[in-house]
């Protein structure tokens, strides 16, 4: 008895909780889909961008919305999985007509559900998705960041500019953001004239480097590139300290969240890095972003996909008020591919590919882990 | 209409309804492509849990790497269709066989060490190729490296200009890919080879003894198992249109074992259910994303306290009739006649009577150093009841395992109707003519008492695993014929009547005699009684020695038992051999063992305790 009572309460909870979701919202809004992975160990990045997003509809609402519509963002979670992105994507088409999608975040979902996009031929923008052949061949597939490349040429550029003539690298094999990075920057130190000295590379999961690190040291570089995330860096900058290897480090925009994962943070005062977004960037708009992003979440935007996510929504919902009124999807588009406008990380306009055009941030960090923004490095 | 017909009707009228309404639904778009995609991946979540539970539900071995097979499929499968320059239709079928058989290689390969082994191996083993073949793809530059493979024709696209259209025909695909490979599974289960392989599980010691190639049949329900997972892969990679390693990571594994286990481990249908429910409810959930996981877990939580052997437990929902009964209909139509019944039961009675039919020369073993049995010389001849005694220690089961090939012998002979069979693995021993019971019973448990001895009929059945699939006019009439040889055997046990009752649900006194009865299945020259009587009361004890006695008269085989009660030995032997400190210290009829000071020294010990030794002996014999 006391079995059955416990089975039923749980039904009646799920019976009604899918009830209460399928409470009609109200019409006549401009509905747009946000895709991103809110769950799970990536969350960080979805919740940044969703946070971004919504920031910049709440603003654009209280403006008056799209053509005195408000716009109303359906979010749906991918827990980082092409397969729940993809179906996510097809419920947003399909059962709710959004007009525009805002996302994914992560690389692999994007490059699934952007080929569903690309049937449907409804406008999308990820705020995030770095490599190169997301947009290739796809009309209506945008985004916001600026490309995996293109990170590592900077880097190699500012390395230049900075006087560098030795560097090491380090990269993992298993991620594609890594590899991408690492081969982007290889050509580009050849092209400037920097003369990479060893090239160490690490399996997917690992976490010990000593090894790599110590091959390294004794090819003493001046400095060593390192295109991961956060949490591994992380280690390598506490690992090559503990075997006393003394240099720079450079990275891209994975690196900007390793001060959560770091004890010693004196030692981020050796990593420079480049990234979409700089809270400390000197345009006014840049300026109230971050105003209005600490009076809403009482936080910083500290993670830059909060700034290419509040583009991605700008661009989107700019476009989406030059449609027109029924906001035709080949309108849309069409708008997208011709914009200009003044987003928080820069002035945007779209390439050939459909990449933005816009300037990196040098980043590094003062010896509180407190981020410091160094310069742009412009294209 | 008789039960067969009726179930028959029944569910192929259920499947060609659900088939017909959802492809109807889907091909008029009233379900939109976030349905019906929703619709392939139950579908394909479902091929891989019922894949999974042939290896962990049927065949009983823990595998945590079950993604890594469906990878190796999606992954061949995605590189056929996009090198192979032809129509989408034909490429398909080409690229989802290859990638079931890139898939069931790599099960071959990675199961012939792990399988040889018994206990959790596998299990690692299994998680070690998961890994590994993640890290290997990434690696590749023809798998696209770490950024996948990306662009392959998708079914949801390629066969029609219209999307619904095109998704209706993915949906049949995916569709009737899993009636078959389910019902497969279903018949296969339901077949020698199935019995073979839950045999395994049961009890893998018994089923050797019963003449069971275990190694072969592991490996078998392995790779099978992983060939399924294999097209499941293709399928998936063809619905998706986009590959990448890390989906199919260990956690993915264990998602489709949760799966199983919350089905029930061994349940087809019940893997089913769980797996249909498991795929479908987060996207229900979806309204709700932030209660998403907690629902989720919640029921897992509540399902394991509530249910624990899972949703069906090892029960069946019948599907099995209607698959015999199409079996049957296309036989007719086709025009196969029918074979007579075949019978596997020819016994060899004339050919070695009142001559010598086992004989050891010289046999022992050191474990070590230290001899376990040393020289021991005996010879049983047809139709003798000969008893094996001595104290405990003495080597009586070990002399047993030696001859049933458990362990292999350091020095002398074996030989069993003339030929030496010193070094063959047990099963084939037992095909041979030594077939045994055990110390501790040792019956296939969930099993009926019907399938116990079913599975001793194995190697003289000769259908190959497709006949057994398809049920085929072989595979009836071999089974036709072990049906009935199998009951006529429980007849003269007077079991009939609990044929089809759970081997464990049945009497202690009982369970001997369904495991006497199973090594008789086996046809033997020779029936080796590792202690029948005990844990039996006298009454129990009574019936064994009447029992033992008909199986001479009845079956014209050597008997050789071990027993510690010495009523039961000096009752019905013929001739004793005494063993101590592994070697034959006397033999002879009960009469001179009972009378001989030397054997009555050593099974008590001490020369003050023979008396009273001698005493009991005498007592027995009265």
């Amino acid at each position: 008895m006391k079995k059955r009572a416990w089975v039923s309460l749980v039904l009646a909870l799920i019976l009604g909780l899918s009830t209460l979701s399928t409470i009609v919202m109200a019409e006549d809004t401009v509905k747009i889909g946000g895709i991103g992975v809110l769950s799970g160990p990536y969350a960080v990045y979805g919740l940044a961008v969703q946070k971004g997003v919504n920031l910049y509809i709440e603003e654009l609402n209280a403006a008056g919305g799209i053509n005195g519509k408000k716009v109303e963002v359906l979010w749906e979670d991918t827990r980082g999985e092409a397969n729940d992105g993809v179906l996510a994507f097809n419920k947003l088409v399909q059962n709710d007509k959004v007009v525009g999608i805002i996302g994914p975040v992560l690389t692999g979902v994007t490059r699934a559900v952007a080929e569903y996009a690309a049937d449907e031929n409804i406008p999308m923008i990820t705020p995030s998705a770095t490599a190169y052949d997301i947009t290739t061949d796809r009309a209506n597939v945008f985004r916001t960041c600026f490309l995996d490349p293109f990170q590592a040429v900077q880097m190699a550029r500012y390395a230049k500019d900075e006087g560098l003539t030795k560097v090491g690298v380090i990269y993992d094999n298993g991620t594609e953001y890594s590899k991408g990075l690492y081969e982007a920057f290889v050509q580009e130190c050849a092209a400037v004239g920097i003369e990479v000295v060893a090239t160490e590379s690490a399996a997917y999961g690992d976490v010990d480097f000593k090894s790599q690190l110590t091959n390294l040291k004794n090819t003493a570089p001046e400095a060593v590139f390192l295109p991961y995330y956060g949490a591994e860096a992380a280690l390598m900058l506490t690992q090559a300290n503990d075997i006393g290897f003394e240099t720079r480090f450079l990275g891209a925009d994975g690196i900007a969240d390793v001060v959560d994962s770091i004890g010693n943070k004196q030692l981020l005062t050796k990593m420079t890095y480049s990234d979409h977004f700089s809270t400390q960037a000197d345009s006014q708009m840049a300026k109230d972003f971050v105003a209005a992003f600490q009076a809403k979440y009482d936080e910083e935007p500290s993670v830059s996909f909060s700034a290419t996510g509040y583009d991605a929504a700008v661009v989107l919902c700019d476009a989406l008020a030059k449609a027109g009124p029924e906001m035709k999807f080949e309108d849309t588009i069409a708008a997208i591919k011709a914009t200009d406008v003044e987003g928080v990380s820069g002035k945007i306009t779209f390439d050939d590919h459909n990449d933005p055009i816009k300037s990196a941030f040098i980043m590094t960090f003062d010896e509180n882990g407190n981020k410091l923004f160094v310069k742009m490095q412009n294209p | 209409m008789n039960m067969k017909a009726k179930s028959y009707v029944l569910n192929i009228a259920a499947l060609l309804i659900v088939y017909i309404v959802l492809s109807l639904l889907i091909s008029t778009g009233t379900f939109n492509s976030y349905i019906s995609g929703i619709l392939a991946t139950t579908g394909i979540a479902i091929m891989m849990t019922v894949s999974l539970n042939l290896t962990t539900g049927l065949l009983g071995q823990l595998a945590l790497g079950h993604a890594g097979f469906m990878s190796v499929g999606a992954y061949v499968a995605a590189l056929i269709t996009k090198s192979l320059n032809m129509n989408f239709g034909f490429a398909l079928p080409v690229a989802l066989i290859a990638g079931g058989l890139a898939a069931a290689l790599c099960g071959l390969l990675i199961g012939m060490p792990a399988l040889r082994l018994k206990g959790d191996y596998l299990a690692i083993i299994t998680l070690g190729f998961g890994e590994i073949i993640r890290v290997v793809i990434e690696n590749l530059s023809v798998t696209g490296g770490a950024s996948g493979l990306s662009r392959i024709t998708r079914m949801s696209r390629a066969f029609s200009e219209d999307a619904n259209v095109s998704s209706a025909v993915q949906f049949s695909i995916i569709f009737w890919m899993m009636v078959v490979m389910i019902a497969s599974i279903f018949t296969l289960g339901r077949s020698r080879h199935g019995r073979a392989i839950i045999s395994i599980r049961e009890n893998e010691v018994a089923a050797e003894a019963t003449g069971i190639p275990t190694t072969y049949y592991k490996l078998f329900a392995f790779t099978l198992a992983a060939f399924f997972a294999g097209i499941a892969g293709g399928l998936y990679a063809h619905q998706i249109g986009m590959l990448s390693a890390k989906t199919f990571g260990f956690n993915k594994s264990i998602e489709y074992l949760v799966m199983v286990v919350l089905g029930g481990m061994g349940s087809i249908t019940g893997s089913i259910i769980s797996s249909a429910v498991l795929v479908a409810l987060p996207e229900f959930l979806r309204g709700f994303s932030e209660w998403r996981l907690v629902i989720y877990s919640l029921l897992l939580i509540l399902m394991m306290l509530f249910r624990p052997s899972g949703l069906m437990g090892t029960k069946e929902f019948s599907l099995l009739a209607s698959w015999t009964a199409t079996a049957t209909t296309l036989k007719r139509w086709l025009g196969i006649k029918k074979r007579p019944t075949k019978m596997p039961f020819t016994p060899h009675y004339d050919v070695w009577e009142d001559s010598v039919v086992l004989e050891t020369k010289n046999l022992g073993i050191s474990f070590g150093g230290l001899k376990a049995a040393e020289g021991i010389d005996i010879q049983l001849k047809n139709d003798e009841i000969v008893g094996l005694i001595g104290p405990n220690g003495a080597g009586k089961t070990t002399f047993f395992n030696l001859l049933t090939g458990v362990y292999m012998p350091t020095e002398g002979d074996i030989i069993l109707l003339g030929k030496p069979i010193n070094g063959k693995p047990t099963h084939l021993i037992t095909e041979q003519g030594i077939a045994r019971t055990f110390q501790n019973i040792r019956l296939f448990k969930s099993m009926s008492v019907l399938d116990n001895i079913k599975v001793a009929f194995h190697t003289r059945m000769e259908y190959s695993p497709l006949s057994g699939i398809v049920r085929d006019s072989r595979f009836s009439s071999e089974e036709k014929g072990i049906d009935i040889r199998a009951r006529e055997l429980l007849k003269v046990f007077n079991m009939e009547d609990v044929a089809d009752v759970r081997a464990d649900g049945l009497p202690y006194g009982q369970q001997r005699k369904l495991e006497i009865c199973r090594a008789l299945a086996c046809n033997p020259k020779v029936l080796l009684l590792d202690e029948p009587a005990a844990g039996m009361n006298p009454i129990e004890t009574d019936e064994l020695m009447r029992t033992i006695r008909l199986i001479r008269s009845r079956f014209s085989v050597a008997i050789l038992l071990i027993e510690h009660d010495m009523k039961l030995v000096m009752g019905i032997c013929e001739r004793i051999y005494v063993l101590n400190y592994g070697r034959v210290i006397a033999q002879g009829s009960p009469a001179a063992i009972r009378d001989n000071p030397e054997v009555v020294a050593a099974y008590l010990g001490t020369t003050e305790q023979a008396q009273t030794a001698e005493g009991d002996l005498a007592h027995a014999e009265g």
